[in-house]
């Protein structure tokens, strides 16, 4: 028999992926060229093992799950437009994280400014309340039919989701009012995410809506914002 | 949680992310030979899980399915820095990664950690093309099968061979002068 490779000493004899061919074991025994050639592989593979890894931090993990957190957010039923908040989300969260960094840490892009990142938030923020007006002026005018109802539910329990991060953003600020409206519109869109199907939740729904005047503060604070 | 574990809540991913943290870390420093990259990597390999949850079959664990994130994420990243530095500099489809890697000064701890072996074998490591050296680590490091690097790839399992074979072969060679000195 021929002398082994040195891909099929690497494959077959090291890291084992496969059946080597008929006789190339017996061969590997007796060779004593193929097992010189195996014994300085075994050499080699050793000092790749030896490549150091350096340690992260011991906070490490607690320091990814607080960058990974704001969009870990419960797993929801899905609407066929569930991908527009969570890419204006991912985009902000993105930059925030840009700049939550530690000071230590280099970062490739210029980092963006506290205003810059303000500002990117506070669009997000009105780009929530913008859909927020339009879903529950739908859920005032919608008809009361449970297949009409159940994609906007849907959409309440998105913008829920995606309000706990704006919540999170608006409790470190100065914004006492729009934190008030966005906590408000949050208990009625959880309502309407978790309203039945009969007619009755429907219209004990829109009034109150209607009753608590919250498409108009809405669209104040969203208008502010803009 | 073990083997195929199902995610139903935050706080079970949370409890995910602190375990395969480190070890991910591990694989996308290897991969990228950059402890800042290794950390957005990770980061970046979470958040693709977590949104697409739905498709994890539970087939295999929940941490192989994460190294199979993160080593295509890790090699999205060199591919795209190989892109990027190709534009700048007219294109040179031959040069070695060692120069597209960022220019980062060693840190104190990368400089404690040198010895000949490493002084040896991260530069050819960064000789290695993107595919041989994610395959080399995902093979070596990770001890995925090639089948199952192939399929993490998406390249047919003959050419994760040979780009495992490939790089054991090149590095190897990097080596001969430290493993001629130490007979």
């Amino acid at each position: 028999m021929n002398h082994l490779s040195e891909e099929d000493l690497i494959l077959l004899y090291y890291y084992g992926e496969s059946d080597a061919p008929e006789g190339a074991s017996e061969h590997l025994r007796t060779c004593t060229e193929c097992n010189q050639a195996n014994a300085a592989l075994h050499a080699s593979m050793e000092m790749f093992d030896t490549l150091p890894v350096p340690e992260p931090r011991p906070s490490f993990e607690a320091e990814m799950w607080a960058r990974v957190a704001p969009a870990a957010v419960a797993p929801r039923r899905r609407s066929r437009w569930a991908w527009l908040p969570a890419f204006a989300i991912t985009a902000a969260l993105i930059a925030a994280v840009i700049l939550v960094r530690p000071p230590s840490q280099p970062v490739a892009a210029a980092p963006l400014t506290d205003e810059a990142r303000q500002r990117i938030l506070t669009m997000t923020l009105a780009d929530h309340l913008d859909r927020t007006q339009m879903l529950l002026t739908e859920f005032e005018n919608t008809a009361d039919n449970p297949t009409d109802l159940e994609p906007l539910q849907a959409r309440a329990q998105d913008l829920v989701d995606e309000s706990r991060l704006m919540r999170q953003w608006l409790e470190k600020g100065t914004q006492p009012n729009t934190l008030a409206v966005v906590d408000e519109a949050d208990r009625i869109l959880t309502e309407a995410a978790n309203a039945g199907g009969h007619p009755e939740d429907l219209r004990m729904l829109r009034e109150r809506i209607g009753a608590d005047s919250l498409l108009f503060k809405v669209r104040v604070v969203e208008a502010n914002l803009r | 949680m073990n083997g195929t574990e199902a995610i139903t809540s935050r706080e079970e991913f949370q409890a995910l992310v602190e375990r395969h943290a480190r070890p991910l870390f591990r694989l996308a420093y290897r991969i990228t030979g950059s402890d800042t990259d290794a950390e957005d990597l990770v980061q970046e390999t979470f958040l693709k899980a977590w949104r697409q949850i739905a498709k994890f079959d539970g087939r295999a664990s929940f941490g192989t399915w994460l190294h199979r994130i993160c080593a295509n994420c890790s090699l999205d990243l060199l591919r795209s820095r190989r892109r990027r530095q190709d534009a700048d500099s007219g294109g040179d489809e031959d040069e070695p990664m060692i120069n597209r890697l960022p220019a980062t000064s060693p840190s104190p701890e990368r400089l404690a950690l040198s010895d000949e072996i490493t002084r040896t074998l991260e530069p050819a490591l960064a000789e290695l093309t993107e595919m041989e050296r994610t395959a080399f680590v995902l093979r070596h490091y990770d001890g995925m099968a090639i089948e199952e690097i192939a399929v993490t790839l998406g390249v047919q399992t003959g050419a994760a061979k040979h780009s495992v074979f490939r790089a054991v072969q090149k590095l190897r060679r990097a080596l001969e002068p430290v493993a001629r000195t130490n007979v």
